[in-house]
């Protein structure tokens, strides 16, 4: 039986069936459509999740602090917790010499040290900033992978850079509520210090003036961030400390690491944690959030493939009524000189299109209402405040969201479990006895 | 053509064994057309479908166009079927679903045959058996005669070198009857094949060169 003759004979045998095939290949379509929108709607949650992490380039950063520093408390991951209490008796320092060892290591692309203030907030006209003050080296923009948007990314002296989000994040006093500020771009910012020291009663105040130069482009984690020359921070620093200091001998307190590619990110975070600094990246996260969704995705997909399972436990019985219907067709065909593996062929081809023509009509199904989906989700959203569409992470509009290789994955499946459960018909349907098909009422 | 010797067939009923053939050893020349006489149950069906290759000897040897066929494996015995046997059945088992033309072509579909050359060889072959302008008509569309006729043109459809028949006739009234054989009679000679027939009709077996009959499974000698 050439290809051809096959395709033609299992059309032929599915259409005089008509009825029951598509009763058959109906149960097919609704675990087919239930395995699309329920993978879909976990890879959309998922999708959403990982939106609010931001970008890739965010992957590639490992934030390293000295283990001593009060940083690492907030923000350290569970080993680096391990690592911190290994090393507390004798801190080690974010030195000059620590940099180099660090920049040493195998798939690092940059590193960053940055000069944090962490005394004093952003005020804006009658309005408190909230946004991370960060002083870094002029290099330092471009090696973080941040871009301006508007303006200039120029660090000279009383000039600053600042976060896309930055301009949301001002709370007016006055009024009670968040300022509403189109763009800071050619504004003053000023920065207000606070300082407690020893051997005075009262804490003293210093004010830092600054021309907004540029506004980066959104890159997620920069995004509440503003950038001033590494120099001018250490200088806050050392107002707030009281006394001069000396970064490649006092260490850093933060330095950025990025690496080349996210499968190193990883290997260097150990390599640094062995070197005993606190390293964290949001990689971490990611995994954590991977793992998450990709069990939640198989309990979803588990749903649906039990559905599928019901279809074909629907297919199997199909083709046994077909074998009985046709056994003296099939006693027939042997006497004729099909062999069995013809015979078996049919019907296994017969099983298949039923999953293939259920498979293709549920992941229509399941697009659709996925597509659906979104437009009500979208619609219900829309009516109601920001706040809500928050939860699923800044410009993804797909609430439900097929994957590319779900489509043909879904396809396939369906196809592959209509061909199982012709094993059994379709096997014995090939080892009937040709007299006995032949004589068969 | 066909060499028989001492072949047996058995079947076992629970306890009981019947001897369906006990021990025949016959020789059948080339393009000999032989009818197969007896009464019911005397081994007749057996015997043509042993060397039809649709049932295996239970004990004996059976060559038919040189080839030992009791040792073939089911694929053996299929390509067998394919290349050297045409059957024709009393009840005619067209497909229902196939037109007269599609039945007819149905032998060739497992032998390969391209399509163009195979609905060439079918057309032919039904125009052959008075049959031209039926080649779309359905089974349930066509009398008895007309669809013993397709039967006859789907067995010769692949040049078999033996064609067997068990009771061709056997439900048809005695004019189609006579028509069927008339063309039995002029397939086998233009087409140079062995012939071996069933028949209860003693008028029917009349147009073959030879009769054999059995009795109790086996061969009776006059
Ligand atoms: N599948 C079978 N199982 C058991 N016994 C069988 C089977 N087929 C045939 N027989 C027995 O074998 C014997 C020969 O049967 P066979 O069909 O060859 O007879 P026959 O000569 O063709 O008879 P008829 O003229 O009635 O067609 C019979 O006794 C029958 O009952
Ligand atoms: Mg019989």
């Amino acid at each position: 039986m050439t290809f051809g003759d096959w395709l033609r004979t299992v059309w032929s045998n599915l259409n005089r069936m008509r009825g029951r095939v598509i009763l058959t290949a109906f149960g097919v379509v609704i675990g087919t459509t239930a395995v699309m929108v329920l993978v879909s709607l976990g890879a959309g949650l998922q999708r959403s999740a990982m939106g609010s992490l931001g970008g890739i380039s965010n992957l590639k950063r490992i934030n390293v602090t000295s283990a001593s520093s009060g940083y690492e408390v907030a923000m350290a991951a569970p080993s680096g917790k391990e690592a911190a209490a290994g090393s507390r008796n004798r801190p080690k320092l974010l030195t000059e010499a620590a940099l180099t060892e660090i920049r040493a290591l195998p798939g690092v692309a940059a590193v960053i040290p940055l000069e944090q203030f962490m005394g004093g907030n952003l005020r804006f006209r009658n309005a408190f900033g909230y946004a991370e003050i960060l002083g870094v080296t002029p290099e330092a923009l471009a090696q973080l992978d941040l871009t301006v948007e508007a303006g200039s990314a120029d660090l000279a002296r009383g000039q600053m850079v600042i976060g896309s989000q930055v301009k949301d994040n001002f709370w007016d006093e006055q009024k009670g509520r968040s300022m509403n500020i189109e763009t800071l771009l050619g504004e003053i910012l000023s920065i207000e210090g606070m300082r407690y020291l020893s051997d005075q009663p009262e804490p003293s105040t210093r004010t830092w003036r600054y021309n907004v130069v540029g506004v980066l482009a959104s890159s997620g984690q920069s995004d509440n961030q503003v950038f001033i020359s590494q120099r001018e921070v250490q200088g806050m620093n050392e107002w707030l400390a009281g006394r001069r200091i000396d970064r490649t001998r006092d260490g850093y307190e933060r330095v950025i690491v990025q690496a080349a590619d996210t499968d190193e990110v990883e290997a260097i975070q150990q390599s640094i944690r062995d070197m005993g600094f606190t390293a964290y990246s949001d990689l971490d996260a990611v995994r954590q959030l991977n793992t998450f969704f990709g069990v939640l995705q198989a309990v979803l997909g588990s749903i649906g493939a039990i559905a599928l399972l019901v279809a074909a436990l629907g297919i199997v019985n199909t083709l046994s009524m077909a074998i009985l219907e046709r056994t003296r067709e099939i006693g027939l065909m042997k006497a004729l000189g099909a062999r069995n593996h013809d015979v078996m062929l049919v019907f296994l081809g017969e099983a298949a299109c039923i999953g293939l023509l259920g498979g293709v009509l549920g992941v229509a199904i399941g697009w659709g209402i996925s597509s659906a989906a979104n437009v009500v989700i979208g619609s219900l959203l829309g009516q109601s405040n920001g706040a809500v569409s928050g939860i699923f992470g800044a410009g993804s509009t797909d609430f439900v969201y097929t994957p590319f290789w779900l489509p043909p994955f879904a396809i396939v499946f369906a196809t592959l479990i209509g061909l199982l459960s012709g094993v059994y018909p379709a096997l014995r349907a090939a080892t009937l006895d040709p007299l006995r098909a032949l004589k068969y009422e | 053509m066909v060499a028989a010797r001492d072949l047996h067939r058995t079947y076992t009923m629970g306890r009981a064994e019947v001897h369906a053939l006990a021990g025949v050893t016959l020789d059948i020349a080339e393009g000999a057309f032989i009818a197969v006489m007896g009464p019911s149950g005397s081994g007749k069906s057996t015997l043509l479908n042993l060397i039809g290759g649709l049932d295996r000897a239970s004990v004996g040897s059976l060559r038919v166009a040189g080839q030992e066929i009791t040792t073939l494996d089911e694929n053996g015995l299929a390509f067998y079927r394919r290349r050297v046997c045409g059957f024709i059945f009393q009840s005619f088992n067209l497909v229902s679903s196939m037109t007269a033309l599609q039945n007819v072509e149905f032998p060739l579909v497992f032998a390969r045959v391209p399509r163009a050359e195979r609905t060439r060889r079918a057309r032919y072959l039904l125009d052959a058996v008075g049959l031209g302008d039926r080649v779309g008509h359905r089974p349930t569309e066509l009398s008895g005669g007309e669809q013993q006729r397709v039967a006859v043109a789907r067995a010769l459809a692949n040049s078999p070198r033996v064609l067997l028949a068990d009771e061709p006739t056997g439900n048809l009234d005695s004019h189609t009857g006579a028509e069927i054989m008339a063309l039995l009679g002029r397939a086998h000679q233009e087409a140079h094949l062995t012939l071996l027939m069933v028949t209860h009709d003693p008028g029917v077996a009349a147009h073959a060169q030879q009769i054999l009959r059995m009795r109790d499974g086996q061969i009776q000698i006059d």
